[in-house]
């Protein structure tokens, strides 16, 4: 290959290179063992190399010493990245689902303080601020330091804001976090109840070992019990519930809801689990079966009602 | 059983199915040391199918997008010399060490190929191959292009049209994506991937 007459300073997992006029004037090998070349790949060096010095990997390394065949170069090569592999792969799963999890309980722990704070800001303060409470009662307190308002009322109003504000930070990493982590149970149940079910079963991995006749009822356990123990009527929903689909239905078509987005959020986190792709037509064919059921209860409804009158 | 090679020098024709030959990796189909090559599970098989001919030889290095679990890129490590293996997610990652560990011309490389760090790894290579789930598809093989693939070199770009928007047409969401790919690449071939794939197209392009 034709190099053109210019320097170049070529950084690669091997070590460090000048070429000047094609030929190569100064290196730098890093050990041949795979923890030293890790430590030099990890440093991330990004390069606008020009495309050609590609070409010359092999080369480089053959002629600087640090290996003696191609082969050889495709062999150490491939050692060290499986071992980068294996190790970014450990760290990521001992970490990501785990990371969700605490973020969404401590969500759950920060609204219970809020509402814990905001209580009390509510008795405390609520006679200046007439007819105000929660978020509205806080900005009137911290905006209104003219009006001599209290200054130990005015910082636990600026804390409680703050906590929202936090509140809303790690709902978005949430977000973030679970649209790539598990894209398809977050297009079905949303970034916060997905996270909620992997929290209450421990990780994603064994919500996508539980029948989905589980997931309809997990976060309703004393319910459950209480049906398998007693023979009172079985819980429809768990923390399911929080869906749309489920809580801004009719309360008689609420158990089918659950019954239909149970058996895709089941489908969604084995997905997830198995695979990275992302299937839409998951989401779209519960809305389709949700709203065929509907017209047909109606159509239902309205027979009955037209036999009846 | 008849066995006849295909016009891709490593791809052989078993009666009417396509096969590979080289170890078996996922529990695919195997008669001897031929690895059926289904087109259901793998998009290039399909795009073998449906298109015939591919400039992939023996000789050539690989740049893989997107090797999740490893399935299409055992296949193609039998075929060409050395791959080259980009995937983002640590947890189908997990699947392609395993291929990894039993093969040894597969470089993997766990990274964002919409933020290659692998620069100080990959050479030049013949061919990128493209099959990754994220919005910016051409972006990100234009971006990898520019960084990898030497001149005249393909790129076989496999369009996710659910990826890039649920809600368009896919045949609109092709379009958009190749007028992108334009700016850098000459398209030689559109193809839909039906009935094999729902919703895919591959695009072969050839870098100007």
């Amino acid at each position: 290959m034709k190099m053109s007459d210019r320097t170049y300073n070529v950084h690669l997992w091997f070590g460090d290179f000048k070429i000047e006029n094609g030929a190569l004037v100064s290196s730098t090998i890093v050990k041949k063992n795979v923890d030293s070349i890790l430590k030099k790949i990890n440093g991330r060096d990004t390069l606008n190399l020009d495309k050609n010095c590609r070409n010359l990997f092999r080369n480089i390394a053959i002629s600087s010493g640090f290996v003696t065949s191609d082969l050889e170069y495709v062999e150490t090569l491939r050692e060290v990245t499986l071992e980068l592999a294996r190790k970014r792969v450990l760290e990521a799963e001992s970490k990501k689902d785990q990371q969700i999890i605490q973020c969404v309980e401590s969500i759950d722990d920060i609204d219970e303080s809020i509402n814990l704070l905001s209580e009390r800001l509510t008795e405390w303060q609520g006679l200046k601020f007439e007819y105000l409470k929660g978020e509205e009662l806080e900005r009137a307190i911290i905006s209104s330091k003219e009006m001599r308002c209290d200054a130990l009322a005015v910082d636990f109003a600026v804390m409680v804001t703050r906590l929202r504000e936090t509140r809303q930070h790690i709902a978005d990493h949430i977000s973030s976090e679970m649209s790539s982590f598990a894209p398809n149970l977050t297009n079905v149940a949303g970034a916060l109840l997905g996270a909620r079910l992997m929290s209450k079963t421990g990780g994603l991995n064994n919500l996508a070992k539980m029948p989905s006749s589980t997931v309809q009822v997990i976060g309703a356990s004393k319910a459950l019990f209480r049906h398998l123990r007693y023979g009172t009527k079985p819980p429809k929903h768990g923390i399911i519930y929080q869906h749309p689909l489920v809580n801004r239905s009719d309360v008689s078509q609420r158990g089918k809801i659950a019954r239909m987005l149970a058996s895709k959020i089941s489908i969604a986190a084995r997905l997830d689990n198995y695979s990275t792709n992302l299937y839409p037509e998951l989401l779209e064919g519960l809305e389709r079966k949700v709203e065929k059921m509907k017209k047909l209860s109606s159509k239902i409804e309205e027979e009955n009602a037209d036999k009846t009158t | 059983m008849q066995i006849k090679p295909h016009k891709i020098t490593g791809v052989y024709f078993l009666d009417n199915n396509l096969a590979t030959r080289g170890s078996t990796v996922y529990g695919e189909r195997t008669f001897g040391d031929y690895r059926f090559w289904d087109p259901r599970r793998s998009k290039l098989a399909a795009l073998i199918r449906k298109k015939g001919d591919l400039a992939i030889e023996s000789n050539h290095k690989v740049l893989y997008l997107g090797a999740a679990s490893g399935t299409t890129v055992s296949h193609l490590s039998d075929i060409v010399s050395l791959v080259y293996a980009v995937e983002l997610s640590p947890r189908v990652a997990r699947d392609l060490i395993r291929v990894c560990e039993n093969r040894m011309n597969i470089i993997p490389l766990i990274s964002d190929a919409y933020r290659p760090d692998y620069s100080q790894v990959v050479e030049l290579v013949d061919i990128i191959y493209q099959d990754v789930a994220q919005k910016k598809q051409a972006e990100i093989a234009m971006k990898n292009a520019e960084m990898f693939l030497k001149a005249g070199g393909y790129a076989f770009i496999m369009i996710k049209a659910r990826s890039v928007d649920v809600t368009a047409k896919p045949r609109e969401v092709y379009k958009a994506q190749i007028k992108k790919l334009e700016e850098m690449f000459k398209i030689e071939a559109v193809r839909e991937l039906e009935p094999f794939h729902k919703d895919h197209a591959a695009v072969i392009a050839k870098i100007t």
